[in-house]
């Protein structure tokens, strides 16, 4: 393979990992705080119809990116308060998260763009740099993506700083670890939790709107096609680290890429195969890293006080 | 005249019929170390919970600093100057020690590292302690976890600490070390309520000693003038009566309707040599712990909770492996298949002491309940269950034991503690065990179920099965035990024949005194 | 006289919310929302091709439900059904061209075995994931679904495409594999006959053996189990063979009862449904179907209101989403009562 080839796939696979870094990034914080939100995949959907629908809406894709983060919020806070207010089974929530993403953002896009499917939807541009974006590898590699890439792998990183050198971050570790140690000390748990379940709704609602206005230009029924989950085995397989987090994110980004450039090269081998490349990896990586899984101790135990 | 730190008066607590604390009047000057001293179910955990918010009272005042206050949460408490170390931490394993500290006190924005630590250094200095701040709390043994707790709860303005049971899990060393922390606060004018069992650290660094016995306080009085037995008669039987205190030589030891002692060539049904075992903190619970059972004998495993009866227990249920020698069980060993279904097979029977997390499952009826211990017996049948034994089993039982419920299909939850209790024994004897181990079986029953309880015991250990009971109740070693060992201060006192021991030697042991 | 708590009270507004929202839906896409229930309920109940229709829908519904409820109930959440679904009917049709010869009496029984051996294999598989790695079961069970759709894909458009090669889709099933029409004139199989004995079978399973208690017991709490002798993680293995199976009968009666051949989203996201099935049946193998007749009927409802109105039919999924969040509120109603 040369280096042209090398650098496009790497490139792709920036592009491709970052729906899945902003979704995996949130419930990252979410669970932190002892917070388990399994419906990331019905936000995403909301999230990425949101962003298309806005887009078109108000002609930019910043209305839909809005549009996306506050829907994508509203759906995390409901997800909170079941969660957390009520502490009823964090996992029956986030199914109905699922049921509930699946239905609004297909009604929508049935309702809105039904008839209208060559509707020209304004996406995100990648950035051009100008001569930074013309250099031979290190161009597309670094200086050509969309915004929004660049704006999630900052956000890698304050997150990961937040969490580590903040007092926030340590209220957010102690909710997630041993929430009897934050309340002794006069720390409100569940409403630390409800932020975290909110934030995180709000990123996985940009995780979708960066499928569906930077990635695609468009909005189709199933294109999440369980990036939600694999965003958990993600968080999982990073050990809760932001950082890590962005690591293997890129990974399945480049899995993801590569499933559609490495097909030429192997014709024997049916296209099927390739696609399956990424949620393979994310079973590897769910049995590798399970036992030796540093986990919010607290994670989906509702808070009682004694 | 100081204005004393805290000042409770006729304190009172009750729980349902039950009376916790009943007028208790207490006073605490600012540099004093009083002891609050007394059995399990004496009433001071609930003393302290209504001194650190976590308790209101049902009548009486509290006064800090002469002035009278309401402590509606342990946050309250907090705020007014009133630090507490609890016997369970509530620490976050992977925050280092400056950032336990921070917790609850920084902002929200950046942590400056050297000023948490700087901070960290000048709370130790003060009392003289030395401390890493970088240190990660969950690689600290308990002793640097309680020296942690210390520091948290200095950390803010106090004028009042509360230790409670503090040197329950600290060697010797430790435990010297913090009596040096505690003379530094007291020399700073901090008031300071040690909650403890043991009369060691009552000598050791104490000012005053105040015993409570079945919700009363039964004397109050300066170390100086103090006697190990006379406080030791106090917490067993309220009495400060040197005379009255049971067990003294010359007065009869036996219950007239004790059996002789067993023979000493019965089948050894149990035996444990060279015993570790560590606790889920990684400290250690149990070292170098040694004896044997045999058929026929109840052998009485003594000591305040948290000196590693649980691990022992769920260890020789099969619920755990040793840390470190070996245990033997009806043939099973514990450097072979150690299971809870290998010992349950061998005859092995179980009350856990923690009844709701592994005894019952509360949403359960009585008859399903009365099925868990007995999953790989074929008495309920091997594909298909034998409901219907288990139900006549049940109801059975529900006569035998005098279990208050409305028949063998009501859910185990809505039962009181006490007939739940009755059902697990019930089980638990059903099939005639060989070997019982049984934690606290008569914890929170009345006295007419105890006694009941005790005649089960009696008549199982008569009919040959060998019995571990872990109690730290004194009435009920002396009444069924024949043997028994102490656990107490990390190390473990005895086995000795209840013959050649009496209550004020089993009284001292378990108050760590040799 | 209920009193309910400010939780319990402000857990009510979220489901009136909820109920506002479908009914702002049904405005938004202009018609009357009296209108769309009228519908539903009519077209999905009230007219015998409804019923029937909605009968046809249940017999899978109900067999993945059992699947679901069945491993719920040990605590353990199996998401997997649509690949167990999958996977089970592609073994089966992979071993129709054998069974063909066979007399129907023999090779459609071994067929439906099939069916739930290879629904079995793909439930073990993430069983064994859980069991010897500890790893979670919803990521793994799902990652799997994923791996099916495309193994089934594949499948469909190579070894086991049908001779003419043109479609996507397997040859049609012998007429001795096929499960016989009930009554003429429907779409209704044997299969609900099979959907019923499964419901019989998993009752007993769950009420009357050892190891339905071995499950229960679980379920509701793993340190007892422990305390008991129970393993948990043979419970969690053990029940995901069991449910994927059920899921890989399901797979094969679809083919075998209603579609005759095996084709790509022959059966798709009837997983989620099935939870939501199994969550409203209190995870009680009796009342699976009743549920999963429930949701079949929405189902032809929605259908029909896609069909003769302009509200689209993924409505269906938000109801769905409310029913199981109405669900949750009130499992913690009588919790609030105590309180």
């Amino acid at each position: 393979m040369d280096l042209m080839l090398l650098t496009g796939l790497l490139a792709s696979g920036v592009r491709f990992a970052m729906p899945l870094l902003f979704a995996a990034l949130g419930e990252t914080m979410g669970q932190k705080s002892g917070v388990l939100n399994v419906g990331l995949e019905g936000i995403m959907l909301v999230g990425a119809f949101l962003a298309v629908a806005f887009s078109v809406a108000t002609g930019s894709p910043w209305g839909g990116l809005l549009a996306a983060t506050l829907g994508g919020a509203a759906m995390g806070l409901l997800h909170g308060f079941f969660a957390v207010r009520l502490k009823v089974d964090q996992i029956v929530s986030g199914l109905a998260l699922i049921l509930l993403g699946l239905g609004l953002s297909g009604f929508g896009y049935r309702l809105v763009f039904a008839g209208h499917q060559t509707i020209r939807v304004p996406g995100f541009e990648r950035l051009d740099l100008g001569p930074l974006s013309d250099l031979p590898v290190l161009g597309p590699l670094l200086f050509s993506h969309h915004l929004l890439a660049y704006v999630g792998i900052f956000m890698a990183v304050g997150l990961w700083w937040i969490l580590t050198r903040t007092g926030l971050g340590l209220t957010i570790r102690a909710v997630g670890e041993n929430p009897k140690a934050a309340d002794s000390v006069g720390i409100d748990v569940d409403k630390v939790r409800m932020r975290c379940a909110a934030f995180g709704g709000a990123m996985a609602g940009i995780g979708g709107a960066y499928l569906s206005t930077a990635q695609l230009a468009g909005f189709v029924e199933d294109m999440v096609a369980g990036r939600g989950f694999i965003a958990i085995a993600c968080v999982v397989f990073a050990r809760w680290n932001p950082l890590g987090v962005l690591a293997v994110a890129l990974i399945f980004g480049i899995a993801d890429a590569g499933q559609i450039r490495l097909q030429p090269f192997f014709p024997q081998i049916p296209y099927q195969f390739f696609i399956i490349l990424p949620y393979v990896l994310a079973l590897v990586a769910l049995a590798g890293s399970a036992k030796s899984a540093s986990l919010p101790a607290a994670l989906a135990q509702p808070y009682r006080k004694a | 005249m100081t204005v004393p730190v805290l000042e409770l008066t006729h304190l009172s607590k009750r729980y349902g019929e039950v009376t916790a604390v009943a007028g208790l009047s207490l006073k605490l000057e600012p540099g004093e170390v009083v002891a609050l001293l007394g059995e399990n179910g004496a009433g001071k955990s609930t003393v302290v919970n209504m001194i650190t918010g976590m308790t209101r009272p049902d009548a009486g005042q509290i006064h800090l600093q002469g002035k009278e206050v309401h402590l509606d949460t342990p946050r309250d408490a907090l705020d007014r100057g009133i630090g507490v170390v609890h016997q369970h931490y509530a620490l976050v394993g992977n925050f280092t020690v400056a950032e336990t500290l921070a917790l609850g006190r920084a902002g929200p924005g950046v942590l400056d590292r050297k000023v948490l630590h700087a901070d960290v250094r000048r709370v130790a200095e003060r009392i003289g302690m030395q401390m890493d701040p970088a240190a990660l709390v969950g690689s600290l043994d308990v002793a640097g976890q309680q020296r942690v707790e210390i520091l948290k709860a200095l950390s803010r303005k106090v004028s009042l600490l509360v230790l409670d049971e503090p040197t329950a899990v600290l060697s010797p060393e430790d435990a010297a070390r913090l009596f040096d922390v505690v003379r530094a606060l007291r020399a700073d004018g901090v008031a300071i309520l040690m909650v403890t069992h043991r009369l060691a650290d009552v000598f050791a660094v104490c000012d005053r000693a105040a015993v409570m016995h079945a919700g009363n306080l039964v004397c109050d009085l300066p170390v100086a003038s103090a006697t190990k037995q006379g406080l030791i008669s106090a917490m067993i039987s309220g009495n400060t009566d040197i005379a009255q205190l049971p067990g003294l030589p010359g007065q009869a030891n036996v219950l007239p309707d004790r059996p002789p002692t067993p023979l000493s060539d019965a089948p050894i049904r149990v035996s444990v040599r060279n015993l570790k075992l560590l606790r889920a903190n990684g400290s250690q619970a149990v070292q170098g712990l040694g004896f044997d059972i045999r058929a026929g004998e109840i052998m009485a495993l003594a000591g305040i909770d948290g000196n590693g009866q649980s691990e022992l227990v769920q260890c020789l249920a099969g619920l755990n492996l040793p840390d470190g020698g070996a245990a033997e069980i009806c043939g099973c060993r514990s450097d072979g298949h150690w299971t809870p279904r290998l010992l349950r097979n061998a005859g092995v029977a179980h009350v856990p002491d923690d009844r709701r997390r592994y005894g019952i499952i509360s949403d359960l009826s009585l008859s399903a309940n009365m099925m868990l211990s007995h999953f790989f017996s074929p008495r309920y049948g091997r594909l298909v269950l034998d409901r219907a034994r288990a139900r006549d089993d049940t109801r059975r039982a529900i006569d035998e034991y005098d279990i208050r419920t409305t028949g063998p299909d009501q859910p185990i939850g809505r039962l009181s503690g006490g007939n739940q209790q009755k059902l697990v024994l019930a089980r638990e004897l059903l099939a005639g065990p060989r070997v019982i181990l049984a934690a606290h079986p008569s914890r929170g029953l009345d006295i007419r179920t105890i006694g009941a309880v005790q005649d089960i015991l009696r008549r199982q250990r008569d009919a040959g099965a060998a019995i571990l009971l872990v109690s730290a109740d004194l009435d009920e070693i002396r009444a069924l035990a024949d043997r028994v060992v102490v656990l107490a201060a990390g190390t473990a006192f005895g086995p000795v024949a209840m013959a050649d021991t009496d209550m004020a030697q089993i009284g001292a042991w378990m108050a760590g005194h040799a | 006289m209920l009193v309910l708590d400010r939780d319990s009270r402000v857990a009510l507004m979220a489901l009136a919310a909820c109920a506002l929202l479908l009914l702002g839906l049904i405005a938004l896409a202009g018609e009357s929302p009296l209108r769309v229930l009228a519908i539903l309920i009519g077209d999905g109940f009230l007219t015998r091709a409804g019923l029937a229709d909605a009968l046809v829908r249940s017999i899978p519904l109900t067999l993945t439900g059992l699947g679901v409820a069945l491993s719920f109930r040990a605590g353990v959440f199996n998401i997997g059904v649509d690949g167990q679904l999958l996977i089970g009917a592609a073994l089966a049709m992979a071993c129709a061209p054998i069974l063909g010869p066979l007399p129907s009496a023999l090779a459609l029984p071994l067929l439906l075995l099939a069916g739930t051996l290879g629904g079995a294999i793909w439930g073990g598989i993430a069983g064994i994931l859980k069991a010897r790695f500890g790893a979670n079961e919803i990521i793994a069970t799902i990652m799997l679904n994923y791996i099916a759709i495309q193994m089934v894909s594949w499948l469909i458009r190579g070894p086991l495409q049908e001779p003419m090669g043109i479609f996507p889709r397997s040859e049609k099933l012998a007429a001795s594999l096929r499960l016989p029409i009930l009554f003429d004139g429907t779409r209704l199989s044997a299969g609900l006959i099979v959907a019923a004995l499964a419901c019989v079978a998993v009752w007993f399973l769950v009420a009357r053996s050892r190891y339905g208690y071995a499950l229960t017991v679980t379920g509701k709490n793993a340190d007892a189990a422990r305390y008991g002798g129970i393993q948990p993680a043979v419970i969690a293995f053990s029940v995901l063979c069991l449910s994927g199976a059920l899921a890989g009968l399901a797979g094969i009666v679809e083919v075998s009862g209603l579609h005759g051949r095996l084709q790509e989203g022959f059966a798709g996201g009837i997983g989620i449904t099935a939870i939501a099935v199994a969550l409203l049946a209190r995870l009680s193998p009796l009342w699976v179907p009743v549920a999963a007749f429930g949701f079949a009927g929405l189902y032809v409802g929605s259908d029909a209101i896609a069909r003769l109105t302009a509200v689209p039919f993924p409505l269906v999924h938000v109801i769905e989403g409310t029913i199981v969040l109405a669900f949750l509120v009130l499992q913690i109603m009588p919790k609030a009562k105590d309180r």
